[in-house]
């Protein structure tokens, strides 16, 4: 599946929401996200990618592709986001070494460090293919 | 009045500054300086190593406030300095080195003499200000000018170089007139320019989310009190540098653990930042977003005793130059003056509840029974067993991440470790505790420290053991270079080169010491091991067996930071790796 797809955002609901760790984990929590995926056209990767979700007491209530108001905006590199889906790079290490930009409140964003680790895991599970050179990197899944 | 030779006079400018204690390692080139203080107020403590001498001189300093003093003959002596001499001048700690050097006229430049070296250069980018000091009478005047510099503005080591035939040259004694400290050096600190004291604390009351941030000259100009009080009275977060920790206890309610989620937050969200005694160096990683607040949404006021500090890694609105103490001082007036004290806000505990939240991890770790034992577990047992005011000295590269979780800090001056510091040099350790238990021998010190460090300084156990310093040094054992080793099964897929010891009994070589030491393999023997070494009234070793596969959690985010810039291993090798897979 296409990575930032229609169809992967669809699926990307649907494992979040059958992860009952993960509900568990974020039960209480209410918010919203946007995600900025720059484009690498020295990598092949031609088009930024946008797309952004809610979060209602722990179960991920809306996913869209393109721009919405949300209580943060967390942006950066293509590769970047590769490197976090395939579990490279931590979410807290891409944000201190500032390959992340973040906008909103940042010690919330912290506070979610650990069930967003848990989150990229399970994204694991979907096969993905990734855009350009980073095609060699894509995920067969469960 | 009689002759008296140039090591007299040394001694006597040293006396009259008051120092206590010339740590070292003697030379013959030494020998006037080492007969005069045969009779003196001031004893010379003998280590098995310059590097390690100089590190209890830099201990010394920095728990008394007063100059560390060390001593080394010439060349290899001066040589085997430099590392001890390196951490103080990192984080601005006063030391007067002083070296022999080989006699004058076969000195500067040297033709081929036995240990020679140009010790001027050699110590000229770690320290503040050399001299050569080429005759007799001269001594007085530039041993007081190297203390004066050592001590005034921004601290640091100051270093004196004196060809052996100075030390051994006779003078007639009623010319030498010495000075009391007020007479040569400042002996109060500047309290800050009023006009710049009043803006900051107008600065102040009309923040919104004010943070104060105090680094370690917070700790040196003993300000805790006001620190604590001011931001008690307007309800401010309070984080630290690591060389800050201690300023407020880390038990506090405003107090934020450094590098906790609930320290970063607040100071990438505060929209005043009151900085006092701090660089912002790497470990507060240079005052940069996203760790703190963009330029244009949050202000800063800087107190400093040295203007050359002032916006060293981030510009500032403000800038004050004194004493954090008497500036503190000044501003808690104006804002009692000023204002109400405030109640407790909400957005603080809500900080304090992200740092619970970073924490709890390691606390659920730490009560691990399972063998080998758990590095989060040793560390919680040494921290629980000692006392509120106990000095805790930490050595290591794993093993100072470890203690930076759990190992709590609650007073100024009980917290030590250069490789938490901007030097990061390990092998501190012994000497470190060595220094601070001279300074404070009526309280505890204890040591934790990983095996790799700890070999740096072992044979200081036997300096401990001839001095009669009951110092408990907790061994993390792995039999390796741990943190490196960590890197290499993280990003290298465990391919080791460099990093492995064969076992080493550290308990075993106490014991030839002279030392209590005990091996420790079952985390249920850790309290009452660490009783027994405390019972000993003698340097006890604990050799503590950890488990070698464990890595501190936040491993990967460190060494993203540290390496920023340095292109990662490629793609291609990586492989899941335990670390990797744990959440």
């Amino acid at each position: 599946m296409e990575f930032g797809s229609e169809e992967y955002l669809k699926k990307v609901k649907e494992v979040t929401n059958n992860d009952t760790k993960y509900i568990d984990m974020i039960k209480n929590e209410n918010t919203s996200y946007t995600f900025i995926i720059d484009p690498e056209p020295e990598n092949g990767v031609e088009k930024k990618i946008v797309l952004g979700y809610t979060i209602k007491n722990g179960i991920m209530d809306e996913i869209w592709l393109g721009e919405k108001n949300t209580d943060f905006v967390i942006s950066g590199k293509y590769g970047v986001w590769v490197d976090l889906i395939i579990g490279k790079q931590s979410v807290t290490s891409a944000f201190l070494s500032r390959k992340l930009r973040i906008s909103g409140e940042f010690s919330k964003i912290l506070k979610l460090a650990s069930p967003t680790e848990y989150w990229l895991k399970i994204l694991r599970k979907i096969p993905t293919e990734f855009h350009g050179n980073y095609s060699k990197y894509n995920i067969r899944g469960e | 009045m009689g002759r008296i030779t140039g090591g007299e006079i040394l001694k006597r400018v040293l006396e009259k500054e008051g120092v206590r204690y010339v740590f070292g390692v003697p030379g013959d080139q030494l020998y006037p300086f080492l007969n005069a203080l045969h009779e003196s107020s001031i004893e010379f403590i003998t280590f098995h190593d310059e590097a390690s001498a100089a590190h209890a001189a830099d201990a010394w300093a920095r728990e008394t406030g007063e100059i560390g003093v060390v001593t080394g003959t010439v060349g290899p002596g001066a040589a085997n300095l430099v590392g001890g001499v390196y951490p103080a001048f990192t984080e601005n700690i006063p030391m007067l080195v002083i070296t022999a050097q080989n006699q004058t006229f076969r000195s500067y430049p040297d033709h081929g003499s036995m240990q020679a070296l140009d010790q001027y250069a050699l110590f000229k980018p770690i320290t503040k200000w050399n001299a050569v000091i080429n005759s007799w009478d001269r001594i007085v005047e530039l041993t007081e000018r190297a203390i004066r510099t050592a001590l005034s503005e921004k601290p640091a080591p100051v270093h004196i170089d004196i060809p052996s035939d100075i030390l051994h040259q006779t003078g007639e004694e009623s010319h030498i007139i010495l000075h009391d400290r007020e007479n040569y050096r400042e002996i109060k600190k500047s309290s800050g320019n009023d006009e710049l004291i009043e803006k900051a604390v107008n600065m102040l009351l009309n923040a919104e989310k004010p943070l104060i941030h105090a680094g370690g000259g917070v700790i040196r100009s003993k300000a805790s009190k006001e620190l604590i009080e001011l931001a008690e009275y307007l309800q401010v977060p309070v984080t630290t540098s690591i060389s800050g920790r201690g300023s407020i206890p880390e038990d506090h309610p405003l107090c934020l653990i450094p590098q906790s989620y609930g320290a970063i937050g607040a100071q990438a969200e505060a929209d005043l930042v009151l900085l006092i005694g701090s660089k912002l160096g790497d470990l507060d990683f240079f005052g940069r977003p996203p760790m703190w607040g963009d330029v244009e949404n949050q202000k800063f006021i800087q107190i400093d005793i040295s203007g050359e500090q002032i916006a060293l890694n981030r510009p500032v609105d403000l800038a004050i130059v004194g004493d954090a103490k008497e500036v503190l001082k000044k501003i808690l007036f104006l804002i009692k003056k000023k204002s109400k004290k405030r109640e407790a806000l909400k957005k603080n505990e809500e900080y304090k509840n992200y740092e619970k939240q970073w924490s709890s991890e390691f606390e659920e770790l730490s009560e691990s029974e399972k063998i080998p034992i758990h590095p989060l577990k040793a560390i919680k047992e040494i921290r629980k067993f000692y006392p509120r005011n106990a000095v805790s000295v930490v050595d290591g590269g794993n093993t100072t991440v470890w203690a930076h979780y759990i190992n709590r800090v609650y007073e100024p001056g009980t917290f030590l470790s250069s490789s938490a510091g901007d030097s990061g040099h390990i092998g501190t350790g012994v000497p470190y505790a060595i220094g601070a238990k001279l300074a404070f021998p009526e309280k505890d010190v204890y040591c934790i420290t990983g095996d790799g460090a700890f070999g740096y300084g072992v044979l200081e156990l036997e300096t401990a053991k001839r001095l009669g310093l009951q110092i408990t040094f907790m061994v993390l054992d792995d039999n390796s270079w741990g943190m490196i080793k960590s890197g290499q099964t993280l990003y290298y897929e465990k391919k080791y080169v460099g990093v492995d010891f064969s076992e080493i009994r550290y308990d075993e070589i106490a014991r030839a010491m002279g030392c209590y030491g005990e091996i420790v393999e079952n985390p249920k023997d850790l309290r009452d091991a660490l009783k027994r070494a405390k019972e000993s009234g003698l340097p006890a070793v604990l050799d503590v067996k950890i488990d070698r596969e464990q890595i501190p959690p936040d491993f990967q985010t460190l060494a993203t930071i540290w390496l920023e810039g340095c292109e990662p291993p490629p793609k291609e090798e990586l492989k899941e790796t335990n670390a990797m897979k744990k959440i």
